[in-house]
């Protein structure tokens, strides 16, 4: 799909996802700098750009969280380049601080950030509406319906970002970066943008007397971005009547099929609600033509309240129905359904004919450690020592799989990060060793600051950092800690035990997690010690060793039968999904089996043994090369060499 | 048309490779996918509508046609089915984890798969165009279980529902597939599509 982002053939329709849209978009506005944090469902807008950025001349970076990602992107603006970054909705409240201030220096290039949302939660531990952030902190935000309005909103952004010197934020959901649709090409500039950073602290520095003056200023920006809004294709209107819709984002498309279908084209106008502020005149238009409308948009009544307002500004009596309503639903995301009932409703229609599909008792597919995978052991491990009483903090990544049973292991969480600082306050209050655990990515995103200060309070907590070497659950990007070649560059990849010595821990391990003696002599070690020490478990994620490193012959593993005694202990303790049960009788699924051992050893009754096989297991048989041709040259599983176990 | 399955069986492949040959012809496509954290076994989901509007979300009962590559994940799609839609179902299973814990923590019973034929009277009820073969079976023996997408493939278009575009869908699509494997997903597809049409002949004759 990436060659078609970059054709440079003005016209041509291409399939493209909803992200890829954006990608688009910001290469016919010529950026020249992105940056980003991976993060569920933003994460394809930065992998593309990992891919392109060197054909391109775009310079680019993973960064380690959001706030860099920001600041570099904002830094590179003040030279008069054009940047873009992109995260999930959670990164930029991460990078909120910057983010607030940024519109009062204003920027110089035009800066688009991208900040994909994600109703329903469906791989976050929240939904939330970043349309707010426009309002509290005066970003211009386009909420684009298709891959096609992602494009030429985020082309028109980088625009209006220079012409209004501030900040512009893209905020499309789920639904709307991973569905894909019709993308028409627009030309690219044929020349790079001219790069100078011209000295000018007045302008740039936000000392709180430039901040008063810039204050003034920002009021006058962000009119001025409302009147181009104003002005923009972003506001269309279809069809005619007496009642209006008002949409935005994919309630947009659900408003529009809803009305097709229903055939209300010459009973309701649809107003689309592309971008925020929304412009008042755009408003005032519409609620002349209408006696009563409804407002569809997902997350908080965002819309329906400026209706509201504008409604009471133009002393206009006209019923506003929407989530206040009780029409739409506060919470989730919407689908066709959801609002063609709602449509009906508001225009007592009859009730959609409701389909009677006998129930059926189905087992859930949820997501799961995999066969093989590291985690799980680095669990088991750690579980056979620390107990089931000790308080068990977990992070934000693949890992956070180890809650519930059987592992067990995440009696808290809250954002990235937060592992250690909750086992700071958990152990503070209990006085009891809390267990703290967190991946490479996120140790380097945010847990640096939190371990400084659980050393600073001497903090009896253990910090097991379960490094995979990859960015897992985004897609496998690297993480600071990867080796490898990244950014066309050989990266030697920061070692984690070397950063906690260096903010003073002083009992640091660093264990193969599959060498059980080892292992279980760290824990041991560490559920002894004094203060806060740190246990280092490596071994690389094992789908990605399928993808970049795959092996012609390797181990899998199979039940004896005959030795089995069905006592279930290999169930009821690993959770491995590889591992299923019959009718009584125990067998490995010889396709998932990643040989990793665990089973065999957890097993009283030596009843699983090794089988060679020579089909390479999960491996293609033939190496791909991922995002960025990272971890090509990989550091061999077990304790880091360049930071000696203690 | 709707593409379900499991993390890894190549629905989403399978999905964007027959949106974009659409395209390519000129259809007006939109597709749209469900795949929260489908690398680690979860579900997957595809939909395609093809000259049927902007809205890439089906609506309950408005699929023409369901592809299964997984008996459970395929009746887990049925609310979308009305009376008039094809069913193509994968019958190889692919074990939820949660079945062996329940296995364990509860009855041997609630941890049973459930039985593929009633599933399958399940989604009879709704429709009485319901084909059933192993994909993954048909898969392995071409030589790698890879080719399943392939293989589902072939027994939608091979179907009678699309008789009028199968040659041109596959001509586009085949080129969009690597040289190094294009002879083997063109055999896997034939294979689909042969299965199809024998099950399509079985039931109406």
């Amino acid at each position: 799909m990436h060659h078609d982002v970059t054709r440079d053939e003005p016209g041509t329709h291409v399939n493209l996802l909803g992200n890829l849209g954006i990608v688009r978009g910001a290469l016919e506005a010529g950026v020249d700098f992105f940056s980003c944090y991976p993060g569920t469902p933003s994460s394809e807008i930065g992998d593309t750009f990992a891919m392109i950025s060197k054909s391109q001349g775009i310079e680019f970076e993973y960064s380690v969280n959001e706030k860099i990602a920001v600041e570099i992107a904002f830094a590179a603006s003040l030279t008069g380049a054009r940047s873009m970054c992109s995260m999930k909705h959670l990164g930029l409240n991460y990078a909120n601080d910057p983010v607030s201030t940024m519109p009062y220096v204003g920027v110089e290039g035009g800066m688009v950030i991208v900040s994909a949302g994600d109703p329903s939660a469906i791989t976050s531990p929240n939904e939330q509406d970043q349309r707010h952030f426009s309002k509290m902190l005066f970003y211009p935000m386009f909420d684009p319906s298709s891959p096609e309005e992602a494009r030429r909103m985020t082309r028109f952004a980088f625009e209006l970002s220079e012409k209004s010197r501030l900040p512009v934020i893209m905020r499309p959901t789920t639904r709307v970066c991973h569905s894909s649709g019709a993308v028409t090409l627009g030309g690219r500039p044929s020349q790079k943008r001219k790069i100078h950073y011209e000295k000018n602290p007045e302008r740039h520095v936000p000392i709180p007397a430039n901040a008063r003056r810039m204050r003034k200023e920002l009021t006058e920006r962000f009119r001025l971005a409302e009147a181009l809004l104003e002005e923009s294709e972003f506001f269309p209107q279809k069809g005619e009547g007496r009642f209006g819709i008002i949409a935005s984002g994919i309630g947009y498309i659900y408003a529009d099929a809803a009305i097709e279908k229903l055939g209300l084209r010459d009973q309701v106008v649809l107003q689309k609600i592309g971008a925020y502020p929304v412009p008042q005149k755009v408003l005032s238009r519409f609620l002349e033509q209408v006696e009563k409308v409804l407002v569809v948009e997902e997350l908080t009544p965002f819309v329906e309240e400026e209706v509201m307002v504008c409604a009471f500004r133009d002393r206009r009596d006209v019923k506003v129905s929407g989530k206040k309503s009780g029409d739409l639903p506060y919470e989730y995301e919407y689908s066709p359904m959801i609002v063609e009932d709602a449509v009906r409703k508001w225009l007592d229609l009859p009730d959609r004919e409701k389909r009677v599909v006998k129930p059926l008792e189905l087992p859930p597919r949820p997501p799961v450690l995999c066969a093989g995978c590291p985690h799980r052991t680095s669990y088991y491990f750690a579980k056979k020592v620390f107990g089931k009483k000790t308080t068990y903090c977990n992070d934000i990544g693949c890992y956070t799989l180890g809650y519930g049973k059987p592992l067990d292991v995440c009696d808290v969480l809250l954002c990235m990060g937060s592992s250690i600082s909750q086992a700071s306050g958990i152990f503070r209050m209990t006085r009891e060793r809390t267990v703290a655990f967190i991946g490479d990515s996120t140790f380097f995103h945010s847990g640096l600051p939190a371990l400084a200060n659980a050393v600073q309070a001497g903090d009896d907590i253990t910090l097991v950092v379960l490094d995979n070497d990859v960015t897992a659950m985004t897609g496998f990007q690297p993480s600071i800690s990867t080796v490898g070649k990244e950014h066309q560059k050989q990266f030697e990849g920061f070692s984690i035990e070397n950063a906690a010595r260096g903010l003073g821990v002083k009992e640091v391990f660093s264990v193969d997690p599959f060498d059980e003696e080892a292992t279980l002599i760290a824990f041991k070690t560490a559920k002894k010690g004094k203060g806060v020490n740190v246990v280092v478990t490596h071994s690389p994620c094992v789908v990605h060793q399928a993808k970049v490193a795959p092996v012609r012959e390797k181990k899998s593993y199979q039940v004896d039968e005959a030795r089995c005694n069905q006592c279930s202990l290999c169930v009821r303790v690993l959770g491995c999904p590889a591992i299923w049960v019959e009718d009584g009788a125990y067998s490995i699924d010889q396709d998932l089996c990643d040989g990793c051992d665990l089973c065999a050893r957890v097993c009283n009754r030596g009843a699983i043994h090794a089988v060679q096989r020579e089909d390479g297991g999960r491996g293609d048989g033939e190496p791909k090369t991922n995002t960025n041709d990272i971890c090509g040259n990989r550091r061999p599983r077990g304790p880091d060499r360049r930071a000696p176990s203690v | 048309m709707i593409f379900v399955g499991t993390g890894g069986q190549g629905v989403l492949t399978v999905a964007r490779l027959l949106s974009d040959a659409y395209m390519k012809l000129g259809y007006e496509v939109v597709s749209g996918q469900l795949h929260g954290m489908a690398q680690r076994g979860g579900s997957v989901q595809s939909s395609i509508c093809v000259n049927a509007g902007a809205c890439p979300v089906i609506a309950e009962g408005e699929s023409n046609c369901l592809v299964g590559f997984e008996p459970i994940e395929t009746a887990r799609a049925r609310s979308f089915l009305n009376s008039k839609s094809l069913v193509i179902m994968n019958t190889a299973k692919v074990n939820p984890f949660v079945l062996a814990q329940r296995h364990v923590q509860g009855s041997p019973e609630s941890g049973r798969y459930p039985s593929v034929e009633g599933m399958m009277e399940s989604l009879e009820e709704i429709t009485p165009r319901v084909y059933a073969l192993d994909g993954s079976k048909l898969a392995e023996e071409n030589g790698t279980l890879k080719n399943l997408n392939m293989v589902m493939l072939g027994t939608l278009l091979g179907s009678s529902d699309f008789v009028k575009e199968m040659d041109q869908l596959w001509g586009v699509m085949s080129e969009a597939i690597p040289s190094r494997i294009r002879e083997s997903s063109m055999r896997a597809f034939l294979l689909g599509v042969s299965s199809i049409q024998r099950l399509e002949k079985e039931k109406y004759l």
